[in-house]
């Protein structure tokens, strides 16, 4: 047997190490030039013309994104401001107050079932249960039954996402440091303003993080928005319009698609989704940096 | 001398499950004196004195049996956030709150319960007690960064600053020198001598020197009794148990 002397091994380690973090830099840069290559059609014909044109019409070959990206910002800004309340209680409950051990493990358990969950299940479940309520309620107000749409869309990504904000968002409530909860219990402090002035504030950045994550995997959710959205190509003038979203849209077409001009439309859909949640990360991380709060 | 009480404890019993930690103690707490209670590790110190501002609500395992009067109540049976607001606690580990700056930290007991305060009544609040504490001409020119930049000692004394803010009647410490180094202890050690003019001191220590340095009683607990409670003077030199006197001269630590 060769030994390997210990400096080297750990060479030898760091060295993989490196190695897979430059396959996963090689690899997201490949999809990223897969899809301009792919695109290239499509970018070249429509030009920048492509993000503001309103119309999405195959037949006429007139193609424009409008639609899916508000589609897109309106469903998961929606998803996400309904979800924010439940989220943050949840994690506040088992980050904070949920002392019983068992209680707490069978919580946390069902909330990464809950995540785990396929999405087809989340969208079966929406047309079955959500869209019919969603009907009644439509109807009841006087406007088109549609019950597929927007309001759907995002109902059932809140309820999608709520597990992922949770799963962060109580560790970091946990990582609340002790001394500091008791110093202010110390002066007098309700669990209430415990929360509101310490914990919370102490843990904006993570609970940002959190949130922003599952603001990425609402953006890019594909079939449960697919299955509920109602696949309409305009621009929705209300939350109960049915719409598409940049990715619902592709999802819905690309297997009919056959003109290259429209494969290649759909490809550059992909490509704007792509940009999106980049910027979105990148924005994230600035802001989560920018209220870190130095450790003592 | 007959001395003013602030605090009396009777027959306290605090337990963990069937576990008892400090067993049927009564000791009174006299006005504008600091208190030294002492004891090996493990002894029940730092449960006996959480038990005078109520800290042991927040673990439901523990149970608090007995009498602690306060202001003529019980104050194991009042609102305890208002038991905390006149009887404040300073911890071992320095914990000035990292969100805050050194200006908000030593309001923080207002911030926290919502007390709304003018901008005068604010810095005349801050002023006072960051002189109290002597760290008005330390951090004078960036009392509006963090906390969390000031050395462990200047952190301490913020917090006993942001503890006297609330005017407490009694003051709580449980080992506050213990996380800091000589020079940053005596200036503490100074401070608590100063502070006993306005507010009643009760301090967990472990250091001997420093119980015969500031106090003036000194309770000696073992395996969670009360084996001797007198003067300091009288502690030191005539101990009558030979438990507190094998302690002293470092028996056992
Ligand atoms: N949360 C708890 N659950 C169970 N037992 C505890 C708990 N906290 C303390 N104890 C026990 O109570 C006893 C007294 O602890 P306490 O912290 O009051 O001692 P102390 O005198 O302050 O010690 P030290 O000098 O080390 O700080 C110890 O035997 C400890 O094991
Ligand atoms: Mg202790």
């Amino acid at each position: 047997m060769i030994k390997i002397p210990i400096a080297k091994k750990n060479k030898l380690f760091i060295n993989i190490l490196k190695l897979t973090g430059y396959v996963a830099i090689a690899i997201l840069v490949l999809f990223l030039i897969t899809l301009i290559f792919n695109s290239f059609l499509s970018i070249k014909t429509l030009s920048l013309q492509f993000l503001f044109n309103t119309n999405w019409q195959p037949n006429t070959k007139n193609f424009g994104a409008a639609p899916f990206i508000i589609g897109t910002l309106l469903t998961s800004v929606l998803a996400l401001m309904i979800s924010i309340p439940f989220s943050l209680s949840i994690s506040i409950y088992i980050g904070y107050f949920l002392k019983n051990k068992k209680r707490k493990n069978t919580l946390e358990t069902l909330m990464d079932l809950l995540a785990g969950i396929p999405s087809v299940i989340y969208g079966f479940w929406g047309l079955m249960v959500l869209v019919p309520v969603i009907i009644k309620i439509q109807a009841w107000l006087g406007i088109i039954p549609y019950g597929v749409g927007i309001l759907a869309a995002s109902l059932i990504l809140a309820l999608m996402i709520i597990p992922y904000s949770v799963t962060l968002g109580k560790d970091i409530i946990n990582l609340v440091p002790n001394d500091l909860v008791e110093a202010a219990i110390g002066l007098g402090a309700t669990p209430y303003e415990v929360i509101k002035h310490i914990a919370i504030p102490y843990s904006l950045s993570g609970l940002f993080a959190g949130h922003l994550m599952a603001f990425g995997r609402a953006i890019s959710e594909t079939m449960a928005v697919t299955m509920v959205i109602g696949n309409r190509n305009f621009i929705p003038t209300s939350i109960m319009d049915p719409a598409n979203t940049l990715a619902s849209v592709i999802a819905n077409e690309f297997g009919e698609a056959s003109d290259p001009l429209y494969v290649s439309s759909l490809i550059e859909l992909g490509l704007i989704l792509l940009v999106i949640t980049t910027i979105i990360n990148i924005i994230g991380k600035l802001i989560v940096k920018a209220y870190t709060i130095e450790p003592r | 001398m007959k001395k003013d009480t602030i605090l009396t404890v009777e027959n306290l019993e605090i337990s963990v499950k069937k576990n008892k930690i400090i067993k049927n103690i009564s000791l009174s707490f006299y006005k504008n004196n600091v208190t030294a209670i002492m004891g090996p590790s493990g002894c029940g110190k730092t449960t006996l004195i959480r038990a005078l501002n109520r800290m042991h609500d927040l673990d439901k395992s523990f149970k608090v049996k007995g009498s602690i009067t306060f202001d003529t109540q019980n104050l194991l049976k009042s609102d305890p956030i208002l038991v905390r607001q006149q009887i404040g606690m300073v911890f071992q580990r320095p914990n000035p709150f990292p969100n805050m700056s050194i200006y908000e930290n030593v309001l923080a007991g207002y911030i926290l319960n919502g007390i709304k305060l003018s901008k005068d009544e604010k810095d005349s609040i801050v002023d006072i007690n960051l002189k109290k504490v002597g760290l008005y001409d330390e951090v004078s020119d960036n009392i509006h960064r963090k906390g969390s930049h000031l050395s462990g000692g200047q952190q301490q004394r913020l917090c006993i600053a942001r503890t006297l803010a609330m005017k407490p009647k009694v003051l709580l410490l449980d080992e506050p020198t213990s996380a800091l180094d000589p020079k940053a202890t005596t200036r503490i050690e100074n401070l608590i001598n100063e502070l006993k003019k306005e507010v009643s001191i009760i301090m967990v220590t472990h250091n001997i020197e420093q119980a015969s340095r500031v106090s003036d009683y000194t309770a000696f607990l073992y395996l969670g009794d009360l084996i001797e409670y007198n003067t300091t003077e009288t502690i030191f030199t005539v101990p009558k148990d030979k438990r507190t006197e094998e302690y002293l001269s470092r028996k056992y630590g």
